[in-house]
């Protein structure tokens, strides 16, 4: 527990001082984008490295996250943070709402279901123009007050300062992800996913685990909603769409489902390559589809599980810990 | 004896060629000392999927003013060169692309041709970075008229719906009236452009006839594949004449579907967006006597200017210029001609030499002299040219040409936006 | 809501008549696609999302085929049949990889289809969209059936579709072939051990679901608009008829395309403006009361 907030704290030192090391506007905004698509991924491989639940509708409480605090800051309140929070809260809410039916189901049908609710959520969001401002989104720029703590301001205007926020946010949320799997808890949510009626048979009341992880899991997702919405100054239905849904479904698939480092590494690497695509080529799904397609068929799995689980790593990881190497089974964190 | 210094015929050699070398030099393109940069423009679209149509016509609008100007010399003897990017239609990369041309390929000027919904998220970064933008695909009305979302760094050189929206009002009160077409429906795709534009388009209508009532009103989602119901329950009710906001492939399922149920025949047909060449080329039998506004053609105004227009652009790609591809030579024109006004590329100056600019252009309308105007106080395109007219299955496609003057539509739109609260 | 117009409509028999045709129409067109999914998903597991991209194939093909040939009859066999070609080897060459792999993985990899065909038919045909135009044979006045108007190509679809789903039926329930495949559905390691060579069935069952696909395709093509990235528009509904209908079941396909096509066909009557979520709403109401679908089996 104490290394993980040791190596949390030193990454996002070094993050926050990066831009002063290294000025550049490109890598700041860059960076901050990367970061909110990794909490959004990391948040549903709570759900479906690490429990074993496929959830396609995860995009509602990104948007759900992302439409409150644009909402409450345009209209209705001048508090940040208070914004932030209550738009979280939303989400979660929204989590535990859905996640109620949709936990009865079983793999294949709670991935429907989960659609469905999302696409019904995205109905809501489309028709309910006096609200949400409809199909046109919220429109004209969302404000962002200075937060004031302690006596100090801090306004979040400018993608500098923007992007130190969203480091401290993303990281703490990355830590407390890596305390939740790494604890008892995660380590039941491990066994559902491994072997559901065993884990119903020893005792365990699994429905209920599922729903908690499903609304912390959505909680998360809310907050990379929001901070989306502040990072862009807007928020769009497309935020709720399955399209929404299907990111971070791949960011996980390519970088690795075994850990949290898996869908980090999916964020920054497709965030790269369709930077990078359509610098150059207006056939970006040919391409994206192309590289996928090699990516699946060569490795069968996300990258940082390939190279977690390969014999190499495991070698090199055990002589650090001056371990005899382990028998070959189930790569633990 | 060798003699010093220069003979004669040395002189005369080296004068001889001097002089040579002169003129062969002065017929060389000039080359300054320092070579100019070229002036950037960042050009932000969709070219993938449904409405790739979008992006790739645009761009051919924008490459062709970049090419007839650069043929003259450029701007401020500076060549123009265009950097495109593809959004997909989705808006986070909308924005990150607009951003990416400002900090990272320091483009000079944004020209954001994204959809309507994506237009108005890069209007945040124009607003942010203090980059002018021209939108040039974005009709939304809200765009530039709604003083809580406006800023000074975004100029819209697309058509106006509510522009559309009064001349197609207008023109069809006339015919309602002619005709005794009481009983109307409406058929547009539910998102904001299709609610928006028949609302108006009835505004106007009822406003100039008001004897034509609303009896049904459809909606199908935007990308919608089958209007079988829709037409069904259309020919239940029995309208004497329908108006739809469909554009694009929509509205050609659309036509074709309602031609296999006969609708055409039992309802008169009234839509803004059939006579645009995509469509035209698409349906194999264009049916006749459909009520249709302009959106680019070649005869709309039926001047010299821009039948050559045409040419060129068919000349250099091979295909009929579409609206957008008009829409975005507009804001090229704007923008160069700015410019050249400004004499600088400095934003400040640049914002001021716009205001209430007028070009001459293909398509400026003939009561504007066929010159376009960037009107100060918005930063919208008014003056082009916009009619309504009778279908017919040969070129050039729309016949019966009816034009509405624009101190008419300026009326009528000042009107609206006083309504809104807007001015 | 305008639900006196529904009554109305319930009690004219043309009203009926039309609402019922134009159902008909989207379930055929709906239970072509929906069928090759759901025998695709019973006999092979997968799921295989690249099913809209197929349906665009077979209305490109036709677009291509019917200009060349002028003949609408031999175009819908070579069309579907080119299809169900491009679908066997797009299984033998990729799918067949993936077996093993989690569902989620199979998902990506059609997903990734999905943007290479989309921008390949870009390159190919280009990006404007495209319309086929009603086939010569049908360009006739349309027919009058219980006092109102049917378009003579729209029963064509219809009876193609029953067609079609009677010959599917009597093929999986009557013939040596059909019993090999539902056993397979069943447990295909015991086909397997009665020396029945396995790989085989599954190539031949993919070559069905997407010579399906590609019917559906050709079939819609004439009366839609044809463009890149038009299967979008048809793989969700897809979904959700094989979802209400029961995956892995032919007929709960074809009741469940019915369902969604008289919905929606009557539902634009009653409840014109949130008609399009119906269909979301009926598959998350099926899914919470009965998840296996109409006739899908009890999950394991």
């Amino acid at each position: 527990m104490k290394k993980t907030i040791f190596w949390g704290s030193i990454i996002a030192v070094i993050l926050i001082i990066f831009p002063f090391v290294y000025y550049s506007k490109f890598m700041i905004n860059y960076l901050t984008q990367i970061l909110i698509m990794a909490l959004f991924a990391v948040s549903l491989n709570l759900l479906v490295g690490y429990t074993g639940m496929i959830s396609f509708g995860h995009a509602a409480y990104f948007g759900i996250g992302a439409y409150s605090v644009g909402i409450l800051l345009q209209k209705y309140s001048s508090n940040l943070l208070g914004s932030l929070f209550l738009a979280v809260v939303f989400s979660a809410i929204a989590a535990l709402v859905i996640g109620f039916f949709c936990i009865r189901l079983g793999r294949i049908y709670f991935a429907m279901l989960s659609l469905a609710f999302a696409q019904i959520i995205y109905t809501i969001v489309v028709k309910w123009t006096g609200m949400t401002g409809g199909d046109q989104g919220l429109i004209g720029g969302i404000p962002k007050p200075p937060i004031s703590l302690l006596g100090l301001s801090f306004s979040i205007g400018t993608p500098l300062n923007f992007y130190i926020f969203t480091v401290i946010l993303v990281i703490a949320s990355f830590v407390i992800c890596k305390f939740i799997v790494d604890s008892p808890f995660g380590a039941i949510l491990k066994t559902i996913r491994d072997n559901f009626l065993r884990t119903y048979f020893i005792g365990i009341p699994v429905k209920i685990y599922q729903l908690v992880i499903f609304v912390i899991a959505g909680t998360f997702a809310g907050l990379s909603g929001a901070l989306m919405a502040l990072f862009i100054s807007g928020a769009y239905p497309d935020f709720t769409y399955w399209t929404k849904s299907a990111e971070p479904i791949f960011m996980i698939l390519v970088g690795g489902m075994g850990s949290l480092l898996g869908p980090i590494l999916g964020a920054a690497i497709l965030n790269l390559l369709t930077a990078y695509i359509t610098m150059y080529t207006h056939l970006y799904e040919l391409v994206m589809g192309t590289v996928l397609v090699i990516f699946i068929l060569s490795l069968k799995k996300g990258l940082a599980d390939y190279l977690l689980e390969s014999e190499r790593f495991k070698r090199w990881s055990s002589s650090l810990a001056k371990k005899k190497p382990s028998r070959i089974g189930l790569a633990t964190e | 004896m060798k003699k010093k210094g220069l003979t004669r015929r040395e002189f005369m050699k080296a004068t001889a060629a001097g002089t040579a070398g002169l003129a062969v030099s002065s017929l060389l393109p000039a080359k300054t000392a320092i070579a100019q940069p070229p002036i950037k423009m960042g050009f932000v679209s969709i070219f993938s999927g449904r409405v790739a149509m979008l992006g790739e016509t645009g761009l051919k609008g924008a490459q062709l003013a970049a090419d007839e100007y650069n043929a003259k010399g450029g701007v401020l003897g500076r060549k123009i060169e265009i950097i495109h990017r593809d959004s997909a239609g989705k808006i986070e990369e909308a924005v990150r692309i607009a951003r990416d041309f400002v900090v990272k390929d320091k483009v000079d000027f944004l020209m954001d041709h994204s959809s309507s919904r994506e237009a108005f998220a890069v209007k945040e970064v124009s607003r942010d970075l203090k980059i002018i933008t021209m939108v040039t695909a974005s009709e939304t009305t809200d765009h530039t008229a709604d003083p809580k979302i406006w800023t000074p760094y975004s100029f819209r050189s697309a058509r106006q719906s509510i522009h559309d929206c009064c001349v197609s009002g207008y023109y069809a009160a006339k015919v309602s009236k002619e005709q005794g077409l009481t009983r109307w429906y409406s058929i547009s795709p539910d998102y904001a452009y299709g609610h928006d534009s028949t609302e108006r388009f009835f505004e106007f209508l009822q406003k100039k006839n008001p004897e034509a009532k609303i009896v049904g009103q459809l909606w199908p989602k935007l990308f919608e594949p089958d209007y079988t119901p829709h037409i069904t329950k259309m020919l239940g009710d029995k309208p004497h004449a329908f108006h739809s906001a469909l554009w694009g492939g929509d509205l050609v399922a659309f036509i074709e579907q309602a031609i296999m149920y006969g609708l055409f025949e039992q309802c008169k047909f009234f839509s803004n967006n059939t006579a645009e060449p995509p469509v035209l080329k698409a349906l194999k039998k264009i049916p006749e006597g459909l009520h249709t506004g302009s959106r680019y053609l070649r005869n709309v105004p039926d001047t010299p200017a821009n039948h050559d227009f045409a040419d060129r652009y068919e000349k250099k790609y091979k295909e009929s210029p579409t609206n957008w591809s008009q829409e975005v030579y507009s804001g090229m024109l704007f923008l160069l001609e700015g410019i050249k006004k400004a004499k600088s590329l400095e934003t400040e100056k640049v914002i001021k030499a716009m205001k209430g600019l007028k070009v001459k252009a293909p398509w400026g309308a003939p009561d504007m002299d066929g010159y376009i105007t960037m009107r100060s106080r918005d930063h919208t395109n008014i003056g082009y040219a916009i009619a309504w007219g009778r279908t017919i299955s040969k070129e050039p496609y729309v016949t019966d040409l009816y034009y509405l003057p624009w101190s008419e539509i300026l009326k009528e739109e000042e009107e609206y936006l006083k309504k809104k609260g807007w001015l | 809501m305008e639900l006196m117009k529904l009554v109305d409509c319930f009690s004219s028999l043309s009203c009926l008549t039309t609402q019922i045709t134009s159902a008909l129409i989207m379930a055929m067109v709906l239970f072509l696609l929906a069928s090759g999914l759901s025998l695709i998903f019973g006999v092979l597991g997968v799921l295989n999302f690249a099913h809209g991209a197929l349906y665009m194939l077979g209305a490109y093909f036709t677009y291509t085929l019917l200009t060349l040939l002028g003949n609408f009859g031999v175009t819908v066999i070579l069309a579907s049949i080119g299809v169900g070609v491009f679908g066997v080897v797009f299984e033998r060459i990729f799918i067949k990889r993936i077996y093993s792999s989690p569902l989620l993985y199979q998902l990506l990899l059609c997903y990734a289809f999905i943007l290479i065909l989309d921008d390949l038919v870009k390159i190919v045909w280009g990006y404007e969209f495209k319309s086929i135009g009603l086939p010569a044979a049908f360009r006739r006045p349309p027919v009058k059936l219980f006092g109102s108007f049917v378009p003579s190509y729209y029963l064509f679809i219809i009876i193609v579709g029953i067609v079609v789903a009677i010959a599917l039926w009597l093929f999986l329930s009557r013939t040596k072939y059909g019993k090999i495949i539902r056993a397979t559905a069943h447990s295909s390691e015991m086909v397997s051990a009665l020396g029945i060579n396995v790989s085989l069935i599954y190539a031949g069952v993919f070559a069905i679901g997407s010579f399906l696909a590609g019917l559906g395709g050709v079939l819609a093509g004439p009366v839609r608009s044809i463009y890149p990235g038009m299967g979008a528009s048809i793989i969700i509904e897809s979904f959700i008829v094989v979802v209400v209908g029961g995956l892995g079941s032919i007929s709960g396909a074809f009741i469940g395309a019915i369902l969604i096509g008289l919905m929606r066909s009557f539902g634009i009557i009653g409840f014109p403006l949130i008609e399009e979520s119906f269909v979301f709403i009926l598959m998350a109401i099926v899914l919470i009361i009965r998840p296996r679908g109409l006739f899908g089996k009890e999950e394991a």
